[in-house]
């Protein structure tokens, strides 16, 4: 009861809208938009599968200022269309030439949430959406392939009677109706060949699709995920699914074939649910004129040529009259629809505000904190209505003057990284995947103002590296590639080798791995070799652990509010805070591949073999921690100063420093 | 302060308080504007015509001729401690929350107009609160009361808000209702179509219309406190010094933009 405090400020913010509860809403607030989405979001369910039906506009849902909850909006839109709907929730996307890549990337992560909203996110019972997507265009088919006699069945009527009451686990279970489904694969392609235009092959979609559904526990289940993100495939993995060579893609413009997969998705959903895709935080697309422009690209195509979805466009009116609008076309702006305003908080929803936030157990509490209800008349003095961000703060400025020490001061920005990390951790297990818009988020904007370096958009001439670092004598180029095609990889490894020759050896590439993917290179791939001696002079692949992308994901999400000012900070604090606290990770990318190689450090005097030993064991095993935790592992305790001297001992270990906390790491390639 | 107001202040006072009897009224429902109906009240209460028998925080006025009628101090406090720690089981209501839940009520109901047992239900507080509730919402013309033969219905006024005619806003200063709220709402909906937003800043509005400034806000911050319209910050960091100093301050926030309800 002591920490009890109904206007905590990390309470404020949603940032995942799936975790909207829905008994903290209060009644009657932001009704009517809800309900007007809901409504058009029956239209799209009118009509017999396979339903091809467009939307005029994308929704646009405005907000007069910043906290008036647009993203609980959603939330709640997510709860009311929990199992009608398949529900994406899109981040901003940060590149200007790998935007479909980013949104369908963005979208495939989103489609791995359970099915059912208020499930646990990896709840392995619990089929996902894209499970139940697969699931329900397969059997979608072939019951119409049933129906219309491509499959003969001996008693039609209770083949399909049986369908209907099918659970996919029920499907999952039985080796024969699995194996039935496979028979009839072909025939539900060719089936779906004739009624969709699929930019695709029917049958390499049918085959993932079928795959991903009905084998959990498949090891192609990641490559599966590959070619629904665009990525290429290791030709072996895509025969095994049955992917067909032209659908496997080495070559070709990735971000329009993440757009057409895209299309095609919404014109699958047609056999099954609409899609509803909602595009939060805004502002961001304002801090670059061109990114701003692409995102309206990406909602007039989405108006213009996607099927059966619902999609939603979030903004703050005056941001986005400034730094958005302007720099839309006619076209764009005529693809959204008619604003919907939201509402603030009245008297009224206040006062069931307040009595939501203290539940029954604390009546005392709440009476003495509602008093004689003149402060709240004195909130609403001037205004009939205040928005719900505004009017928390000014309970929670009531709550510390009455409660605590006074009204606190404002956080630290790196208390509020350190609430964003646990929050990443605990909540968003979705977000320890790839995602390249952190990464290039990283290595363009918010390296922009570390010392000596220039930082430049690049186009390389294969179109790997999209992003170059310059220094006085040297330069580092990023690509960001998530796939595990071995012959993509080759070409990047080629390329990569190329500018390192020309450059006369001045010049490393950078490329990220994530703890998902597959690690590289496979030790059955003919270039493994290669691949492993360019490692060692011009090919950095830096495999983050889960610690560390927690931190770089935290970093990405504290900077996205900063602009849509969902927190106290502005965004160029925030760019401060990163370029001292993530030393780590610039000292990690700027390091010469040679120079590491020969940082082998000699094991000084008075340091015990058993301490190292001990030490290396730790680390090891735990890949990643902090300095302080290992310290408390030992077994006998040592200074600070001591347990430094004997890491510098270890080469495979990595002392990473910043202002806040010291970080250990494992590079078990030293 | 001219003598003759503050006299019209007291006799107001007195009047209302006379009225509600010894269910007495906080010093924010007493009747007068905020500078007449403080020296009114301190000057009354000094010549002992009225007393606060709540205290200095939450107060409670009645006539001085009623506080025999009401329990002794020490037996009022002895109440309200008893209430307190029944809190729990059985929440006393004051008139404010009274007309909280009263409203409610009435927004919330599918028919527009209800009887008093409809317009009531979940009302914890004494019939004679209630009965003060519902006089307080009917003089604050928040509900209006119709007769049919024997039988009383209640209706709130936002059901049929948006049939009324608009009406001048009434302050007392001049300037304002000189200013034509035809012509402000017909400037605010060309700029809302141009741009094709529902909030319009406050300095296009200005600029648009043409008028003085400071009557403008005055204008607004009233239409704002009727609950007409909605003023917001807007973005500060990217407005230009005109937009900014067409800001209406609310606690010190500035507002920069202002949205009328149709």
């Amino acid at each position: 009861m002591e920490n009890f405090n109904p206007f905590r400020k990390e309470d404020e913010n949603v940032s995942e809208p799936r975790i909207v509860e829905a008994e903290k809403t209060v009644s009657g607030l932001n009704e009517m938009p809800l309900k007007q989405l809901l409504k058009k979001f029956e239209d799209l369910k009118k009509g017999q599968a396979p339903r091809r039906i467009k939307g005029a506009y994308a929704h646009f849902i405005l907000s007069s200022q910043p906290g008036y909850g647009k993203s609980h909006l959603i939330g709640r839109l997510f709860r009311s269309l929990s199992e009608q709907a398949v529900l994406v929730y899109i981040r901003p996307f940060g590149s200007t030439s790998s935007y479909w890549q980013s949104v369908l990337m963005n979208m495939i992560n989103e489609l791995r949430f359970p099915d059912k909203i208020g499930i646990e996110y990896g709840n392995k019972k619990e089929p996902s959406q894209l499970e139940m997507f697969a699931y329900g265009i397969i059997r979608s088919l072939l019951v119409s392939a049933i129906e219309n006699r491509m499959i003969s069945v001996k008693d039609e009527k209770r083949v399909l009677n049986a369908f209907c009451k099918c659970s996919l686990e029920d499907f999952r279970s039985s080796q024969n109706r699995v194996q039935w489904v496979r028979n009839n694969l072909k025939k539900l392609a060719s089936c779906l060949q004739s009624i969709l235009n699929l930019s695709e092959s029917a049958q390499s979609w049918l085959s993932v699709l079928f795959e991903y559904a009905y084998f959990p526990e498949s090891e192609l289940r990641i490559a599966c995920l590959d070619w629904l993100k665009g990525g290429s495939l290791d030709p072996d993995e895509a025969k095994n699914i049955g992917i067909g060579v032209r659908s496997i893609h080495t070559d070709s413009d990735t971000n329009e074939l993440c757009k057409h997969r895209l299309l095609d998705f919404c014109q699958l959903a047609g056999f099954f649910r609409p899609f509803v895709f909602c595009f939060d935080q805004t502002e961001n697309y304002g801090e670059n004129q061109n990114l701003a422009k692409i995102f309206g690209l990406v909602v007039q195509v989405l108006a213009d040529e996607a099927y059966n979805h619902l999609t939603v466009v979030t903004a703050n009116q005056h941001v986005w009259q400034k730094s958005v609008e302007p720099y839309w076309e006619e076209a764009y702006k005529s693809r959204l629809g008619p604003p919907i305003r939201l509402e603030g908080l009245n008297r009224i929803q206040a006062s069931e505000l307040i009595e939501r936030r203290f539940g029954k157990d604390n009546a005392d509490k709440k009476a003495e904190f509602i008093g004689d209800k003149q402060w709240l008349n004195q909130l609403y003095e001037d205004r009939y209505e205040i928005g719900v961000r505004e009017f928390l703060q000014e309970c929670r400025d009531r709550w510390q003057t009455m409660f605590e020490n006074g009204i606190a001061e404002k956080p630290l920005l790196s208390d509020v990284y350190k609430q964003y990390l646990s929050r990443i951790d605990k909540s968003q297990p979705k977000r320890f995947v790839f995602d390249p818009d952190t990464f290039r988020w990283f290595v363009k904007d918010a390296a922009a103002n570390l010392p000596e370096t220039q930082v430049k958009e690049y186009k390389s001439e294969k179109g790997y590296f999209t992003l170059l670092w310059k220094f006085k004598d040297r330069e580092i180029l990023f690509g960001f590639e998530a796939g595990s095609n071995w012959a993509r990889w080759q070409a990047i490894t080629r390329e990569a080798q190329k500018y390192y020759e020309a450059k006369r050896q001045k010049v490393k590439a950078v490329l990220f791995r994530t703890p998902e993917l597959q690690k590289l290179p496979a030790a059955r791939w003919k270039i493994a070799p290669v691949m492993e001696k360019a490692g060692q002079q011009y090919l950095h692949i830096f495999c983050l652990e889960r610690q560390q992308l927690m931190m770089l994901y935290a970093a990405y999400d504290l900077y996205l509010n900063a602009v849509s000012e969902d927190i106290p900070f502005q965004k160029q604090d925030v760019l401060r805070f990163i370029s001292e606290e993530f030393g780590w990770f610039w000292e990690t990318i700027q390091q010469p591949i040679a120079i590491k190689k020969e940082a082998g450090v000699s094991e000084p005097d008075g340091i015990k073999k058993e301490l190292i030993e001990e030490i290396r064991g730790i680390v090891e095993h735990e890949k990643f921690l902090n300095m302080d935790e290992a310290m408390k592992k030992l077994s006998e305790s040592v200074s600070a100063e001591l347990f430094r001297k004997a890491c510098c001992c270890i080469p495979q270990i990595r002392v990473h420093d910043s202002p806040t906390v010291k970080v250990l790491q494992w590079q078990s390639n030293q | 302060m001219i003598p003759d107001l503050l006299a019209t202040c007291k006799q107001g006072i007195i009047e209302k308080l006379r009225e509600v009897g010894i269910s007495g009224l906080p010093k924010s429902k007493l009747p007068g504007t905020s500078k007449s109906k403080l020296q009114a009240v301190e000057e009354l209460e000094k010549s002992q015509v009225i007393v606060n028998i709540g205290t200095t925080k939450s107060s409670r006025y009645i006539l001085k001729e009623f506080e025999k009628l009401v329990p002794e101090k020490a037996a009022r406090k002895k109440i309200i401690k008893k209430t307190v720690s029944a809190e729990l089981f059985d929440k006393p209501e004051s008139i404010i929350d009274i007309i909280d839940i009263i409203e409610k009520n009435a927004i919330a109901a599918s028919s527009d107009i209800l009887t008093q047992k409809e317009l009531t239900k979940g009302c914890k507080g004494s019939a004679a609160d209630v009965e003060e509730a519902i006089r307080q919402l009917s003089e604050s013309h928040k509900l209006l009361k119709l007769k049919s033969s024997k039988t009383i219905y209640f209706l709130h006024i936002s059901k049929i808000q948006s049939l009324m005619p608009s009406v001048q806003p009434v302050s007392e200063n001049k300037a304002i209702s000189e200013l034509n709220r035809e012509r402000i709402l017909g400037a605010y909906r060309k700029i809302s179509e141009r741009i094709r937003f529902p909030d319009v800043e406050i300095y296009a509005l200005q600029q648009e219309i043409g008028c003085d400034m400071e009557t403008l806000k005055a204008f607004l911050l009233e239409e704002s406190r009727k609950g007409n319209a909605v003023l917001s910050y807007g973005d500060w960091s990217l407005s230009d010094e005109n937009i900014r100093s067409a800001a209406i301050h609310i606690r010190g926030k500035a507002h920069l933009l202002v949205h009328f309800k149709h």
